[in-house]
């Protein structure tokens, strides 16, 4: 496979992922998509190893917005490292983040980077604008809305 | 001007190995460059995914666009000059932050890249080390757009103002 080839075969498994794991609401199918010891970064939500821990962490996460819908607004890709940016809307009908269900649309920002390898998803480092999703259910008000 | 807590790169860039247009432009930092005899720069530019200069404020300044600068990130307009004020005032907030840039990813006109930033907030002296992500589009050499995600709850957290 040409290099070119391979980038747009990892951008393909990205767009994949979100479309099929995230926009169709099946987290299970994360582990077909990943190694079996990927690992996931999630900043100061801390990180999680194994490919059954990362299904777990978006049963959770996806159960809670079960009508999350992430949309594409960027994508680059070089050599393993395919970076996308979304624009992810959602209602909040499970406890998430550890604040309880209020039925209120949120919407955020978030970047995601995936480390491909042999076709699958090994690494993963999630920035998504927690401070932002915190705001819009009521759990946090920032120093500068305060 | 110099951001509180900082001493200006001479005007001579210490480090330039291209005179193309950046990718990425970093300015109002805190470098540490390995030279005993100028420890610290203020900017750096990234092109093709490698650092080509290291070195003072104006130094970078004709890289960023001009009033046509889009800033997508909603903490501050748009406009080349209020994003340098902006960056200032976190520069004040933060004098000795450092931020190191753990991927950059370029295709086409976009760059993309993940820094993690370790430094200490001033008005209550705890440590902070939190991440962001950036994407820039570059237009004619110049960043034209910026969107990014901070880890803002985090960077409140190590100042006991968390999200929750």
């Amino acid at each position: 496979m040409s290099s070119t080839e391979q980038l747009e075969a990892n951008k393909k498994l990205a767009r994949e992922y979100i479309e099929q794991v995230f926009n169709q609401h099946n987290p299970a199918k994360a582990a077909d998509f990943a190694t079996a010891d990927v690992v996931w970064h999630g900043g100061g939500l801390g990180d999680i190893a194994g490919a059954a821990g990362l299904v777990g962490l978006l049963e959770s996460f996806i159960g809670a917005l079960p009508d999350l819908y992430a949309a594409e607004q960027d994508l680059v890709a070089e050599n393993d490292l395919v970076v996308v940016r979304l624009v992810v809307s959602a209602t909040v009908k499970g406890t998430l983040l550890g604040v309880p269900a209020d039925g209120k649309p949120v919407r955020w920002s978030a970047v995601d980077i995936y480390r491909v390898t042999d076709g699958k998803i090994s690494e993963e480092w999630a920035a998504d604008d927690i401070a932002s999703i915190m705001m819009q259910v009521g759990a946090f008000t920032p120093p500068w809305a305060a | 001007m110099s951001p509180a807590g900082f001493t200006p790169a001479a005007s001579a860039p210490m480090f330039q190995v291209a005179s193309d247009m950046a990718d990425l432009v970093l300015r109002n930092g805190r470098i540490f460059t390995g030279d005993r005899a100028r420890p610290h720069a203020a900017a750096l530019t990234v092109s093709n995914g490698l650092i080509t200069a290291v070195g003072g404020e104006d130094d970078v300044a004709a890289l960023i666009g001009p009033d046509t600068y889009l800033q997508n990130t909603g903490w501050t307009p748009d406009g080349s000059d209020v994003f340098s004020h902006a960056l200032a005032i976190g520069r004040g907030a933060m004098p000795d932050g450092l931020a190191v840039q753990t991927h950059v990813v370029a295709e086409n006109d976009r760059v993309a890249s993940i820094s993690l930033w370790d430094g200490t907030i001033t008005r209550s002296g705890s440590a902070v080390d939190f991440t962001s992500a950036d994407f820039l589009r570059i237009e004619d050499g110049v960043a034209a757009e910026h969107w990014d995600t901070v880890d803002t709850c985090s960077s409140y957290e190590e100042h006991q103002e968390g999200c929750s």
